[in-house]
């Protein structure tokens, strides 16, 4: 009887330890869940950055804003992202449904893309994607995606694209076609 | 139908790069022009915008370029040089270096051999300045000018 009762406590001390140590996990998973939680949410976001002298250098607007320290990016609802011409002047609009803006000012924008050029009277008016890099202060963009350059009489069709909007060069990775409408003026 | 000059014009190559400030897009590799019944293949091809829309001049260069046409529907124009441009407003096309235009049989060698799109007129200078060849094609029936 007595050897019994010996197995019986022995079996419940090793049930408690089990527990006493099986909970910490539970804690592990809430701190990876608070991870994915943003550390501030903001709406209707307007930032503006100026550079030593004064000018605008970045300003973007957004629906949403959700900041992430841990995981260390910002991620942005229909992002409007204006950027400026060596005259400080805004030359591009670029907006897109989300963005996110990862810690190397690399913004990487997805779902209907659109790069509009507010300079006034240029040769290209827009580009059209699905998903873009946008690597800040060089103002280089690129994309592997099916692409579209509307400009004044024409578009040009092509897959992947690679653009230095400082200098103002676009190229086309794989060009399928160019259309030039022709219509008598 | 309408006439070729006033088609869109499609433009398939391999690459493309367009330069915003110079106003110039520029096209290599297997470049080919179609604009109704014209086509154009070249190794190059740079459009210049900068006279504005409607404007452009397509300069094509290749070994040589290659261009051939219908003319009224069926009768089958054909040319080739080194370097070929277009000129959309005044719808005429310049070709140079080696310049060889053939219709209907005959044919045209010249340094610079010009024919507009729209009249069908050419006109052909050898480049040597003493002797000056031109000649004239008109096609036969044109009945509504």
């Amino acid at each position: 009887m007595k050897k019994a009762l010996i197995l019986l406590v022995l079996a419940l001390v090793l049930t408690a330890t089990y527990l006493w140590f099986n909970p910490t996990e539970q804690a592990d998973t809430q701190y990876a869940d608070r991870e994915l939680l943003p550390d501030y949410i903001a709406e209707q976001v307007t930032r503006t950055l100026y550079d030593e002298q004064g000018y605008v250098a970045d300003h973007i607007q957004a629906m949403r804003l959700e900041f992430f320290e841990r995981l260390g990016f910002t991620q942005f609802e229909q992002p409007k992202y204006i950027l400026f011409d060596d005259n400080h002047l805004p030359a591009w609009e670029v907006t897109s449904q989300f963005g996110i803006w990862l810690p190397d000012d690399k913004i990487i924008l997805e779902q209907q893309v659109r790069i509009n050029n507010v300079s006034g009277n240029e040769l290209v008016d827009r580009i059209e994607t699905d998903n873009l890099e946008l690597l800040l202060p060089s103002k280089m963009l690129q994309t592997s995606a099916a692409v579209q350059i509307i400009g004044k009489g024409f578009y040009i069709n092509g897959i992947g694209l690679q653009a230095d909007l400082t200098e103002q060069n676009l190229r086309i990775i794989k060009h399928l076609e160019t259309v030039y409408a022709n219509e008598q003026n | 139908s309408n006439p070729d000059y006033s088609q869109p014009i499609a433009i398939t190559s391999d690459n493309n790069e367009t330069s915003i400030k110079e106003n110039i897009s520029v096209y290599t590799q297997n470049v080919e022009i179609r604009q109704g019944s014209l086509t154009i293949k070249a190794d190059r091809l740079e459009i210049n915008a900068t006279a504005g829309k409607g404007n452009e001049v397509f300069i094509t260069t290749g070994n040589p370029v290659r261009y051939s046409q219908l003319l009224d529907g069926d009768i089958p124009v054909t040319a080739n040089a080194a370097e070929i441009r277009y000129d959309l407003a005044s719808r005429t096309l310049t070709l140079s270096g080696n310049a060889q235009l053939s219709q209907s049989g005959s044919q045209v060698q010249a340094a610079v051999i010009r024919y507009n799109l729209e009249s069908q007129q050419i006109s052909a200078e050898s480049g040597e300045q003493q002797k000056r060849v031109t000649t004239i094609f008109t096609p036969e029936n044109k009945e509504n000018p």
